[in-house]
C-alpha cells in the first residue's frame, strides 16, 4: 500500500566535521597520553624520546579537538557554565568539565618531560593522575553518541566498544608516525642498530596494536549485524547511513583504517624483521598513516551517518 | 512525581486539519518563519478509492523522562514542577545536544539571526492608507512588526543567535491562567489541555473515555502529549 508522509523539520546534520575531527582528535590524544603514561610507567623512562613525542602529542591533539567543537558551538564562551551546572547523565557535560582539565594537566605532563632526565617522581604521578582523567575523557567521547536513543545508529553498545579501541589505535599510530617523522628529521633513520632498537622496542607496541585493530574490525562486524538484524528503525538508521557515507565509511573507515594496515603488518610479520627494517620502518609508517585516515573518516561517516533524516514511523 | 502535570489531550477525530494551532504558536511566541514549534505530520495511505488521510498535529512532549534534559550539559534544558520541559537561553551553550536526543524533532535551532531578512517594506501597500512595516516597528516600538511583548515575560522575546528554542506550552499563558495559545485557537476543541494529575481534568476524563497513544513509545520518553481517537 502507497504511504506518503510529510513531516518538515529543522534539517540536519547538526553536528558536521568539526565534532567528527574533535572526536578524532581528542581520541588520538587520549590515546597518545595514555601510551606515554604507560610507557614510562613500566620502562622507568627508558624510551624517552617516543615517550616525549606521545606526551606532547597529548595536548595538542586535545586542545585541537576541543576548539574545534567549541567553533560548533552556538555560545562556545558559555562552557564553563558546566563547572556550575550539574549534570552527570550528559556526556557533554563531563567533557565540559573534564575536557580542559585534562588539557591543563597533559600541557603541564608535556613540559614535564623536557630535559634528558630519564626519571622523575613527579612527572610519573602527575602520569599516574592524568591515566584515569584520560580515561574518563576517553569515555566522554565513546558515550557521546552511543546515549543519544533518538539515533538507532549511534545507540549500541558496539559504538562505544569502537570508539573507545579507536582511541587506543589512532593514540598509537599518531605518536608512531610522528615519531617516524622525528627520526627521519634527525637522520636516525639511516642508523642501521638505531632503526633495529626502535623496531626491537616497539614490538610490544606493534603487537597490541595488531590485536586492536583486529578487535576493531570484530566490533564493526557485530555493530553492522545488530543494525542489519535489528528492529526496522535500526535497519532504516543503517540503509540511510549507508546510502550517503556507505563509500566513506566502507572504503576508507574499514578497508584503508583497518583492513590494510591489519594485511599490511601481518605481511610484515610473515617477512621476518631481521632481513627487512627498511619494509617494517615503511610498514609502520604507512600503516599508522592508513589507521590515522581511516579513524577519522570513519568517525565522520558515522556522525553524518547517523543524522540522516529517518522515515516518520507512526506506531500508535 | 511533579505537583502538576500539564498535559496535552489531541483528540485526532475532532481535530480538521486546519493548522490554526500551528498559526497561533508562532504569532504568540514570536517563532521564527522556518520554525515550527506546533507542527504536524501529514500522512496519506492507499490509491483511491481506499485511501486514508491523518493529520497529527505535534509539538514538544514535554516527556517525563525527556532525553533533551539527560543530554544537555548545562542544564539548560530542565523539568519545572509544573512538569514542562524548559529552555533556560541563558544557560544554552548552542551545542545541540537536545536537538539530536529529541526522538521527535521539535527542537530548533538559531544558527542565524533569527528572523532573517526582517520586513523591511519601505512602501506602504496602500498609501496614505495602510502604513508600511517601519511604521508598525516606529509605532510599537517592537523589534518585529508581528512582535507580541507576552512572550518576553518568561523566556527571551525572540531568541538569540546560538540558542535552541522550542514549545513551553505557552508558560507565559499558564502563569496568568490561560490556556496555550493553540489550544484557544483550535476551532473544533481537539485540544484538550490540564493538569495529569487532576482526576476532574479535562485530559484526564479524555483519557478515561478513550485510550491514548503517543509518538514513538519505543524510546520510553514518557510524552504528555497523548493522542485519542486515531482513525
Amino acid at each position: 500500500m502507497n504511504t506518503e508522509i510529510i513531516y518538515e523539520i529543522q534539517s540536519g546534520p547538526y553536528w558536521d566535521w568539526r565534532v567528527a575531527l574533535d572526536l578524532f582528535l581528542g581520541g588520538a590524544g587520549i590515546g597518545a597520553l595514555l601510551f606515554a603514561v604507560l610507557l614510562d610507567e613500566r620502562f622507568k623512562g627508558k624510551y624517552q624520546r617516543i615517550c616525549r613525542t606521545a606526551a606532547w602529542l597529548a595536548p595538542l591533539l586535545v586542545g585541537a579537538g576541543l576548539l574545534l567543537v567549541m567553533l560548533k558551538m552556538g555560545r562556545p564562551f558559555h562552557l564553563f557554565l558546566a563547572y556550575t551546572n550539574f549534570n552527570p547523565t550528559s556526556p557533554l557535560w563531563w567533557g565540559g568539565v573534564f575536557q580542559p582539565l585534562l588539557l591543563v594537566g597533559a600541557f603541564v605532563y608535556a613540559l614535564m618531560w623536557r630535559g634528558d632526565q630519564a626519571q622523575d617522581s613527579a612527572r610519573t604521578w602527575l602520569g599516574r593522575l592524568l591515566a584515569p582523567l584520560a580515561v574518563i575523557v576517553g569515555a566522554y567521547h565513546g558515550m557521546l553518541l552511543s546515549v543519544i536513543v533518538a539515533r538507532p545508529l549511534w545507540n549500541t553498545g558496539p559504538t562505544v566498544v569502537a570508539a573507545m579501541l579507536g582511541f587506543v589505535s589512532t593514540g598509537i599510530a599518531v605518536v608512531m608516525l610522528v615519531h617516524l617523522i622525528r627520526m627521519k628529521m634527525a637522520g636516525r633513520l639511516a642508523d642501521e642498530a638505531h632503526v633495529a632498537q626502535f623496531l626491537d622496542n616497539m614490538r610490544v607496541v606493534r603487537n597490541t596494536l595488531f590485536v586492536v585493530l583486529l578487535l576493531q574490525l570484530g566490533t564493526f562486524f557485530l555493530w553492522w549485524l545488530s543494525l542489519n538484524f535489528g528492529a526496522l528503525q535500526d535497519q532504516q538508521a543503517l540503509a540511510a547511513a549507508n546510502e550517503i557515507c556507505g563509500p566513506m565509511f566502507w572504503w576508507l573507515g574499514i578497508v584503508v583504517g583497518l583492513v590494510l594496515p591489519i594485511a599490511l603488518g601481518a605481511f610484515a610479520v610473515w617477512r621476518g624483521e631481521a632481513s627487512y627494517r627498511r619494509l617494517q620502518i615503511g610498514v609502520i609508517g604507512l600503516t599508522s598513516f592508513m589507521i590515522l585516515l581511516g579513524g577519522f573518516f570513519f568517525r565522520l561517516a558515522v556522525l553524518v551517518g547517523g543524522q540522516q533524516d529517518l522515515p516518520v514511523n507512526i506506531t500508535f | 512525581m511533579a505537583k502538576k502535570q500539564y498535559s496535552m489531550v489531541i483528540d485526532l477525530h475532532a481535530c480538521v486539519g486546519c493548522t490554526a494551532c500551528d498559526i497561533a504558536c508562532k504569532r504568540e511566541n514570536n517563532v521564527p518563519a522556518e520554525f515550527a514549534w506546533s507542527n504536524h505530520i501529514i500522512q496519506t495511505e492507499g490509491t483511491f478509492p481506499d485511501v486514508k488521510y491523518r493529520h497529527i498535529p505535534t509539538m514538544c512532549n514535554h516527556c517525563t523522562d525527556a532525553p533533551c534534559v539527560a543530554n544537555c550539559p548545562t542544564t539548560a534544558m530542565h523539568k519545572t514542577e509544573d512538569g514542562l520541559t524548559m529552555l533556560d537561553a541563558e544557560k544554552c551553550i548552542g551545542c545541540r545536544a537536545c536537538q539530536l536526543a529529541c526522538p521527535y524533532g521539535v527542537i530548533y535551532f538559531n544558527e542565524h539571526e533569527p528572523h532573517q531578512p526582517l520586513p523591511t517594506d519601505k512602501e506602504a501597500v496602500i498609501p496614505g492608507c495602510t502604513a508600511t512595516i517601519e511604521e508598525v516597528r516606529e509605532k510599537t516600538g517592537t523589534p518585529l512588526p508581528y512582535y507580541n511583548p507576552a512572550r518576553a515575560e518568561t523566556i527571551p522575546g525572540i531568541r538569540p543567535k546560538g540558542v535552541a528554542e522550542k514549545c513551553t506550552l505557552c508558560d507565559h499563558r499558564l502563569a496568568k491562567g490561560d490556556v496555550p495559545a493553540c489550544v484557544e485557537a483550535c476551532p473544533a476543541g481537539a485540544r484538550i489541555f490540564g493538569d495529569l494529575n487532576d482526576p476532574q481534568s479535562a485530559p484526564r476524563k479524555a483519557l478515561n473515555k478513550h485510550a491514548p497513544s503517543v509518538l514513538r513509545p519505543e524510546k520510553g520518553t514518557q510524552p504528555n502529549v497523548l493522542y485519542i481517537r486515531d482513525f
